[in-house]
């Protein structure tokens, strides 16, 4: 492996100018691929928040006539109404798109791409190519989720993100084509759904084993696994949980698919099922098998979704409270501790499924107790703010708001984990808010504080941070008045999915509240075209950044903003931890690992080092 | 790093929009119901002249009807091409511009707007009566409409022409209301009449819904609730059929060659056509079953009525018997897909499994055995009445023994008890 | 400004609270009303976990306020204590939630196994009502053991087991010959003094995952293609009569004022997973006759419809 490093190091050092193409396109510097991968998780972001608000319109008015595209998409027998089986498509694809294309790749793609090996002081990944391929195995899934919208017959996938047989599952007799029998949509879409997934899938263990790798391998003289930033050990120990969980996805897809394509029945009961005309099966299979597989990937993959923003948080509040980061070692322990509990708690997300309920119970007790390393994260980053010196940038508002937003979700998940008062609010829009406390006010949260935060260092510019404020401000109060009340409606028995709430007697008075809801939703989607033009304004007019804009101590912030290919001009030898904040007998409140002991000062920004810069790669290798 | 003084007042700004917002959501209402400006589509799928006579043994695939336009019928690979030659669809969609405009705006004017139905012609006498004995006043066509639009329309579709948005992925597809057929019915005529359907008949089958279709049961609804979509069905079908018979009249005799002065009388003659065909439907119509006999109340008589049934199952039409077995063969687990009257698929129904989509009591198999199925293939077989001397003198009746006989086909237990094998 | 941002996240947390505090007072915005046996723990159990999280929630946003209003401000010539955590801190605030993480989900165990657990079901005899509900798209196919059946368990004891047996088949839905068949309404008793009326449900679907949910028992529990899942529930409540105005039995009775149309006593069955395009209609009710010879009574008249030979205008 050594020698493919230095290879590719030797490879740069010789030619340091790269084409477009291999600059921009298909390049394999991991700070140009984590921005790819940014960019695309911001634009997915948009598909997959205009999906929501399409949910939300129908959620609002189950019964109005949808305006402009009523006309335009359900004109003539459908009534200028929106069909439930569109309606169906709109939630599964969001939250497939939001899941698989924005919140995993933004967090480990973009935000792992480009903080590893900045932070631990490497030029770049272990395995290059594969980390390009990492982001161009995304391109298939992209390509096939847009195209699912318009394939006809039926369109996108409409089975729920969760894809539970049989009506996922189930399919023509052999030779009578792909359609679903039991309901639209869940054909051809479904399969593309499926594709798109192992393709995702590929992506992701690609990235996670060259994550390991690195952080095994490459990290620079000096930095011990106990001296790593906090992002870095989240990013560690979320491709750790990605190695060992990806697999059982990929087979459950491969098996879905298979079923879907020739029929092998693998999650079809041995026995009959009728479709009016239809019938499908016997089969020799049993659909709670998916739900095992699938959960046993896709609860890990929740705390794959949040773990990484955790330690992006954790950098950022330490960073602008001017002080140590509290219990560093115990936070490090916590999410270890997550992700170990996290293999153990598929269940919780089959307590009323027709498992053995005495399963039920051990693995409540397991989940109940995944709280606890939460809690402890959540008390250590409340102790790392008091007493700081805080500054309130618009990255560490984002990251306080995490903070905020990740007690609520943290603290309704202890509903849902107890099984007997789970089986009320079980498939309820309890869960449908706890989960979005979770995965929009948590890691949307942390991801807009990283990109607050990190913008600097990607593209040598500030972004506008009265803008940004603006941007969080709505984002803020807007996303509280969306994602709040839905556990109000979860209290009151709403069901989720339900494309017509007011059918059911019990759930008309809450009707207003989901008015609210969306009518927030909309207030929501705008405010995030804010962030995107402040985004491109900054992207070229932003104020130049220096080194370290943020006067932070990790090693990201001692090469040059953007850093060059190869990252850093002074290799880095790391001396203490990331997180020496206002150490009492220093002029700076900061301490850089990179300063040797007993220097007083960094040295000045504009130092010109490019010409030691061949040596510096050399040394890398 | 502290927030720029100027972005307070916008944050104040903002937030006031916010809550006003919220405020607004609160007093908003649902503005449940059409526009003003939606109308009724005017029909361009293909009429069906002829059902095709193929039999398969698969139904149709899901997403499509099996005929959804001309246009794919006259792709050679397409499994009716064939139908093209016995006798072709009528095709709607070439209706000539003028004609189609005159079509809606009679229509309109007819039957109003989704959002205002009503069935109304020029005959001040002929509207009473569609009032009275159809129910179609303003107030609960309206009414109806609305629940219409809740509940069916997503398949049934806005003008009741089974082609809703879900319609294609279910089979048996939706009912099309337009040529005025239905299934399960409880009328017949002597003479052997073309039916419609009996309010009563349309409000059960709302009510109890289809078992074995994707027709759910809406059996939460209220008994007005229930009479308003009745009600406003049978305006979608007098709609439907009006517009049918126009169509065909526009369609058979080009400009120039037509029979009839004035478009717009033409088509206002087809609605007091169409309202006596459900006039006659009504409650006077109904049939009411041959007594149930005497001695089919003992044990002993039911068990000998239950094999009669089966003889009459099974025996052939050249021997006086029922013939069943014909259509329903192996008792209907091995029958065969055809096409119906609206151009869907069509299966004999398997009478092993318990399933009946009609309604299990036994009035209901009476009226299909005795009715037929109007629009399926199913017929009233000639034998069916006692035919000898012996039978009458016994107090038999061949109908009831036949229902006697489906009632206990499904259940093994009952069929053991019975000496039925079927094996 | 750090003062705005500090009220900013306070405004927001104060609201939350807020929302939960009026929801619970505002008809139909919480919980809707219990009548089941188990209910009760289940909701005592919900509450405890609120008022627990609640004062989780309130420490730790109010602490998270309170830092940002008071250390919000950067001020240049400040330096933050120079600390890296606090080892019996660390220790407390591990062994406090997990004391009181461990309490809840131990708590839990008794009502979970009373709902769930197979050896707590109610074993079929003559006092148990049985019903078997077939989840299909998009309704609710229910079946009863008729009158008839019902008599011949008063000489056979074993009856009522056979006919679970029977019911415990886990494909076609054929039951037997003269049980009561009915659509989207569950009907059982109130269950008496001496705990006649536990109702014993066998649910099964002829083509995807459904949940049979009702709301106002605190019960769910999917069903399963290929499997028949037992569910049980007794009620404390009733809420149907006979009508003469529409000659059967109509739900939302309320027993106290007598009168018809109570939302209170309109107790919905809905599916809780995702089945189709029809997934929010898929609706029922559930019908809780005042006693059991009520129950019978609308029994016979149910079988009668069903044994109906002649038009009911020919009746």
């Amino acid at each position: 492996m050594s020698d493919s490093i230095s290879h590719g190091a030797e490879a740069h050092a010789h030619h340091p100018e790269l084409g477009f193409m291999r600059k921009y396109v298909f390049s394999e510097d991991h700070k140009m691929i984590g921005i790819q991968f940014l960019f695309s998780g911001i634009i997915f972001l948009f598909v997959g928040g205009l999906l929501a608000w399409l949910v939300r319109l129908q959620l609002g008015w189950p019964h109005a006539e949808v305006p402009i595209l009523g006309k335009w998409l359900w004109s003539g027998s459908a009534g200028n109404r929106m069909p439930p089986d569109f309606y169906n498509m709109a939630f599964t694809m969001h939250a497939s798109v939001m899941i698989f294309l924005v919140i995993i790749p933004l967090l480990t793609g973009a935000f792992g791409n480009f903080t590893i090996p900045l932070m631990i002081g490497a030029g770049d990944m272990a395995f290059p190519k594969l980390n390009m391929m990492s982001y161009w195995f995304m391109w298939p899934a992209f390509v096939v989720f847009l195209l699912s919208f318009v394939v006809s017959p039926g369109g996108a996938a409409a089975s729920g993100w969760t894809s539970y047989p049989t009506i996922a599952s189930v399919t023509m007799p052999a030779g009578q084509g792909f359609e679903s029998p039991a309901q639209a949509a869940s054909g051809i879409g479904q399969i593309m759904w499926l594709v798109g997934l192992i393709f995702v899938g590929v992506s992701s263990m690609m990235g996670s084993v060259n994550y390991i790798t690195t952080i095994i391998n490459m990290r620079a003289p000096g930095m011990t696994l106990f001296r790593m930033p906090m992002t870095i050990w989240a990013m560690f120990i979320t491709a750790i949980l990605q190695a060992f969980a990806l697999p059982v996805l990929t087979v459950a897809l491969f098996l879905q698919l298979l079923d879907k394509t020739i029929n092998t029945s693998f999650f079809l009961p041995p026995g009959t099922l009728n479709f009016g005309n239809w019938t499908a099966g016997p089969g020799g299979g049993q659909p709670l098998l998916w739900q095992h597989l699938f959960w046993f990937y896709s609860h890990p993959a929740v705390y794959i979704m949040i773990l990484p923003a955790m330690g992006m948080v954790s950098d950022i509040i330490s960073t602008f409270s001017r002080k140590a980061l509290f219990g560093y070692k115990p936070m490090v322990f916590a999410i270890a501790g997550i992700a170990g509990l996290g293999f153990i708690v598929w269940g919780h997300h089959m307590f009323q499924s027709g498992m053995d309920p005495r399963l039920g119970t051990g693995f409540m007790i397991a989940t109940i107790l995944i709280a606890l390393p939460s809690a402890v994260k959540t008390f250590n980053w409340l102790g790392t703010t008091y007493q700081g010196n805080l500054q309130l940038t618009t990255a560490m508002l984002n990251a306080l708001a995490f903070v905020s937003m990740f007690v609520i979700g943290g603290l309704s998940g202890i509903f849902m984990a107890a099984t007997t008062v789970d089986v009320y609010i079980h498939d309820t829009y309890y869960i449908v808010g706890h989960i979005h406390y979770v995965l929009f006010m948590s890691s949307v949260f942390g991801i807009f504080a990283g990109v607050y935060y990190w913008f600097p260092k990607m593209f040598g510019r500030l972004m506008n941070e009265k803008w940004g404020k603006i941007h969080f401000f709505i984002t803020f109060v807007s996303a509280n008045l969306t994602f709040y009340p839905m556990h109000i409606l979860g209290t009151g028995g709403h069901m989720r999915r339900i494309a017509d709430p007011l059918q059911y007697e019990f759930l008309r008075p809450l009707q207003p509240m989901n008015q609210l809801i969306s009518i927030s939703a909309f207030v929501l989607g705008f405010a995030q075209f804010i962030f995107v033009a402040n985004f491109l304004y900054s992207l070229f007019k932003g104020p130049k950044a220096g080194r370290n804009p943020w006067n932070s101590n990790t090693l990201e912030w001692t090469c040059p903003s953007p850093p060059p290919h190869g990252n850093f001009d002074i290799a880095p030898v790391v001396y203490r931890g990331p997180y020496e904040y206002g150490a009492p007998d220093r002029e700076d409140d900061f301490w850089p690992q990179t300063l040797p002991p007993g220097v007083a000062k960094v040295p000045a920004e504009e130092a010109p080092h490019t010409a030691e810069q061949p040596k510096v790669e050399k040394e890398h290798g | 790093m502290t927030c720029a003084s100027g972005s307070r007042k916008e944050c104040a700004t903002w937030l006031s929009a916010v809550v006003l917002l919220a405020a607004c959501s609160a007093g908003c209402g649902d503005p449940d119901g059409y526009s003003p400006e939606l109308r009724y589509p005017v029909r361009t799928d293909p009429i069906i002249v002829k059902p095709p006579t193929t039999e398969t043994a698969v139904p149709d695939r899901p997403g499509v009807l099996p005929i959804m336009n001309m246009l794919a019928l006259n792709a050679p690979n397409h499994p009716l091409h064939s139908m093209l030659k016995d006798g072709p669809p009528l095709d709607p969609s070439v209706l000539a511009p003028n004609d189609r405009a005159v079509l809606q705006t009679t229509m309109d004017e007819l039957f109003g707007t989704p959002l205002v139905p009503r069935t109304a012609g020029p005959d001040a006498e002929f509207n009473l009566r569609l009032r009275e004995e159809l129910d179609q006043t303003d107030a609960k066509l309206a009414t109806g409409s609305l629940l219409y639009r809740q509940h069916c329309l997503h398949c049934h579709g806005l003008a009741g022409d089974g082609r809703g948005p879900t319609a294609f992925w279910i089979n048996p597809h939706p009912r099309d209301y337009r040529p005025g057929l239905y299934k399960f019915i409880s009328i017949s005529d002597p003479q052997g009449r073309e039916m419609r359907a009996s309010k009563e008949d349309l409000a059960r089958t709302v009510r109890r819904g289809l078992d074995g279709t994707a027709m759910p049961a809406f059996s939460t609804l209220s008994d007005e609730e229930l009479s308003a979509i009745t009600a406003y069905v049978i305006h979608l079908s007098i709609r439907g059929e009006v517009e049918l018979n126009s169509m065909k009249n526009f369609l058979t005799f080009p400009a120039g060659q037509r029979t009839w002065d004035n478009d717009k009388e033409m088509i206002q003659s087809w609605l007091p056509t169409s309202g006596d065909n459900w006039f006659s439907s009504q409650q006077g119509a109904v049939v009411t079953p041959k007594p149930y006999p005497k001695a089919y109340e003992s044990e002993e008589g039911f068990a000998q009525s239950v094999k009669d049934g089966w003889d009459i199952f099974k025996t052939p039409g050249d021997k006086q018997g029922g013939d069943c077995l014909k259509c329903h063969t192996d008792y209907g687990r091995k029958a065969q897909f055809r096409y119906d009257a609206w151009g869907t698929m069509v299966r004999p129904a398997d009478l092993t499994l318990g399933v009946y989509r009609g309604g299990r009591r036994p009035i209901d198999l009476y009226w299909r055995i005795h009715n037929g199925i109007a629009g399926s293939g199913m017929v009233r077989s000639p034998h069916f009445q006692p035919t000898t001397k012996d039978e009458i003198a016994s107090g038999k009746d061949r109908l009831w023994s036949l229902v006697n006989f489906l009632q206990v086909l499904p259940y093994p237990a009952m069929r053991e008890k019975y000496g039925i094998k079927i094996d | 400004m750090h003062k705005f941002w500090a009220a900013v996240f306070g405004v927001i947390i104060v609201l939350c609270i807020a929302l939960f505090v009026v929801a619970a007072f505002v008809p139909g915005w919480w919980l809707p009303k219990q009548v089941s046996t188990f209910g009760d723990a289940a909701d005592r159990l919900f509450y405890m976990i609120l008022w627990i999280t609640t004062f989780f929630f309130v420490l730790t946003e109010a602490l998270l306020v309170y830092n940002i209003w008071k250390f919000g401000d950067a001020k240049p010539g400040y330096k933050a204590p120079y600390v890296h955590g606090n080892h019996k801190l660390e220790v407390i605030w591990t062994i406090v939630p997990a004391g009181i993480l461990v309490l809840i989900s131990v708590l839990q165990i008794g009502t979970w196994e009373e709902i769930k657990y197979t050896k707590n079901f109610p074993r079929p005899d003559i006092s148990v009502n049985q019903i078997v509900v077939v989840a299909r798209q998009w309704e609710w196919r229910i079946r009863y053991p008729g009158p008839e059946e019902q008599k011949r368990w008063e000489r056979d004891p074993k009856g009522p087991e056979n006919w679970r047996k029977l019911a415990e088949f886990p494909f076609e839905d054929f039951g037997q010959y003269d049980d009561v068949h009915d659509v989207n309404a569950v009907h059982a008793w109130m269950m008496d003094e001496r705990g006649a009326g536990r109702v014993l449900i066998h649910l099964k679907t002829r083509d995807v995952l459904h949940s049979f949910f009702l709301p106002h028992l605190r019960l769910k529990q999917d069903a399963v293609p290929g499997k028949v899942i037992p569910v049980w529930f007794a009620v404390n409540d009733w809420n149907t009569a006979y009508d003469e105005k529409s000659k059967t039995w109509v739900d939302g009775f309320n027993h106290n004022t007598g009168q018809f149309g109570d939302r209170n006593f309109i107790w919905d069955l809905a599916c809780a997973e995702f089945c189709g395009s029809r997934h929010s209609m898929m609706k029922g009710r559930l019908y809780i006759h005042k006693d059991r010879a009520d129950f019978n009574k609308w029994l016979d008249f149910q079988q009668k419809a069903q044994n109906a030979r002649m038009p009911a205008a020919a009746e």
